[in-house]
């Protein structure tokens, strides 16, 4: 049985009085797509700083393929691209001259990799660092951590400045990176691309972990926006009352609300009144993830 | 040749140059000088009309209308040490502590490269950055004898200068134990500042105050001091010791780094 590409154990990280994470278990397999996320705050850069040994548990253990994250830190960070939240370059450097460095760092190997890549995504490698924009400095970013086609990509909010057509173009590259057996985590606010791309979820709150969905799975459990028009004055009390109902908003005849779980007992209630309007959305993964695990955010 | 080690002797080209011009120019002012001071016949009456402590802090006067007494009571005392210093602190902040601050040490340890090694590789090539500093300082001084006509041993210059490359790896070692320490440059530049601000003013001042003899030991500058050569060569035992105190200070930068939380 392959050890899958990372694994937690109870881990815990404090600063202090404040809690990173706490007994956090996760696992990842190895080939997939796993979003990690949550609001600010929440752990998701800590357990990422702790995978890559930038800063060391409190208690418990962090694994990549199998092994320890501190002990075995050089030996993992070979088979590991990462493109940091808060990615911050060489000034001085034009773009050529970073990923040269980025290649001299991984044993001289990758730049015709760079090369292609930066081309695909249209990076300005000949000006420094400096005088670029976010979106140029987040595409040497992304570059320097695909060069290498690593077996693990750790890509902490990778699409942050992307216009759509190229969050489009990094979509590819990340199925692509699956295609060919690669395991990606994902770190990201933006919750329609981990929708779109991602294969499973973990959902981090208050620094621990509060679910591991498949994302194909996560609207069936999941929450729908209805809206209501009476003839008449909308019964606020009689909704209130049905089950999973949440919410609710009335104004004047019009009933805005939140359905958990099975929609029959909202129906069964509405067929007693007469009903001019109704409408039921969809959920996004956005408004399942807030409505299962709150919206507040605990940082 | 290293990734780490030639990028970070690439990024201080620049200073290299400036601090070596910038030192070698007064340099070269220095030596111009220095026959005007020679041949003020009554200078060294002068210097020995002054109060005996006076007399011990400008050193022997008869040393003075000599060039090497001049170089080293000029050049090699203070001026050297102290800009030399603030280069390399100002270096060693800004390689461990200063990428901490703007952020891009993640990115680099997040490669394949252990900690120690971005230590030693950063360490290394701020000592070649001084012995280049020096060389400027050494060239200054020769091209001066030349332009001044001054009759100058031009392999005690070069020796004397680079007497200083130890002194700036200690100082160097001792601001990049602070910078492994500390998350942000200002306050690893605050206590390079103060060791070297400690350190001259010990020097200039044990000559004059017994009470603070014992503790010269503890001033990075009392080595270096004690190999410059004035007559009969280098002092190769201090300029081993130091070598061997800059050493200590790296592995001890290093460790502290290997253990070192980044927190963001």
């Amino acid at each position: 049985m392959t050890s899958p590409a990372i694994a937690t154990m109870d881990l815990t990280k404090s600063y202090g009085p404040r809690r990173g994470v706490v007994e956090l278990n996760l696992e990842v397999r190895e080939g997939e797509v796993f979003g990690f996320l949550g609001p600010n705050g929440a752990g998701k850069t800590t357990t990422i700083r702790t995978l890559l040994d930038l800063v060391r548990p409190t208690a418990g253990r962090a694994e990549i393929f199998g092994r320890d994250c501190h002990r075995d830190g050089l030996a993992i960070r070979r088979d590991v691209g990462y493109l940091p939240g808060e990615l911050s370059l060489y000034d001085n450097q034009t773009g050529a001259h970073f990923l040269r460095y980025i290649a001299g760092l991984r044993g001289g190997r990758g730049m015709p990799r760079a090369r292609e890549l930066s081309e695909r995504l249209g990076a300005d490698l000949t000006r420094p660092v400096r005088a670029l924009s976010h979106g140029n400095r987040q595409k040497l970013g992304l570059v320097q951590a695909f060069m290498g086609d690593p077996r693990l990509l750790i890509l902490d909010e990778p699409s942050t400045g992307l216009d759509p057509l190229m969050q489009r173009e990094l979509h590819r590259w990340i199925a692509e990176a699956r295609e060919r057996g690669a395991t990606v985590f994902l770190s990201s606010h933006a919750l329609a691309e981990v929708e779109r791309v991602c294969d499973r979820v973990g959902i981090v709150r208050g620094g621990r972990l509060v679910a591991v969905e498949a994302v194909a799975e996560l609207p069936s459990r999941s929450v729908r926006r209805v809206e209501a028009t009476f003839r008449g004055p909308a019964p606020a009390e009689a909704l209130e009352r049905v089950d999973g109902v949440s919410g609710l908003r009335v104004e004047g005849d019009v009933a805005r609300l939140v359905v958990r779980g099975s929609l029959d007992p909202l129906l069964k209630l509405l067929a007693r009144y007469e009903v001019v309007d109704l409408t039921s959305r969809e959920p996004g993964l956005e408004e399942t993830f807030l409505a299962l695990y709150g919206e507040d955010d605990d940082a | 040749m290293p990734s780490v080690f030639r990028k970070t002797l690439r990024d201080l080209r620049g200073q290299v140059f400036g601090w070596g011009l910038g030192l070698a120019v007064p340099s070269v002012a220095m030596i111009l000088f220095f026959p005007y001071v020679r041949d003020l016949s009554e200078l060294e009456d002068l210097l020995r009309a002054l109060p005996p402590a006076i007399q011990q802090m400008v050193g022997d006067p008869a040393a003075l209308t000599g060039l090497e007494g001049f170089l080293r009571l000029k050049l090699y005392s203070s001026v050297l040490p102290l800009f030399l210093g603030a280069f390399v602190v100002m270096a060693a902040a800004s390689a461990i502590a200063g990428e901490r601050e703007r952020g891009t040490i993640d990115l680099l340890l997040a490669q394949p490269v252990r900690r120690w090694r971005v230590v030693v590789e950063k360490f290394a090539a701020l000592s070649v950055a001084v012995a280049v500093v020096c060389a400027f300082v050494a060239g200054g001084l020769v091209v001066g004898a030349s332009l001044a006509d001054v009759e100058a041993d031009r392999g005690w210059i070069v020796l004397a200068t680079f007497n200083a490359v130890p002194l700036g790896m200690v100082l160097g070692g001792i601001a990049f134990v602070a910078s492994c320490c500390l998350s942000r440059a200002r306050p690893v530049l605050v206590i390079g500042g103060v060791v070297i601000a400690w350190s001259l003013l010990l020097e200039t001042l044990v000559p004059m105050v017994d009470t603070l003899r014992p503790w010269r030991p503890l001033s990075p500058l009392y080595p270096y001091a004690e190999s410059l050569p004035l007559a009969g060569g280098v002092q190769p035992g201090y300029v081993v010791l130091q070598l061997a105190f800059a050493a200590v200070l790296v592995a001890a930068a290093a460790w502290i780094f290997e253990r070192k939380d980044l927190v963001s």
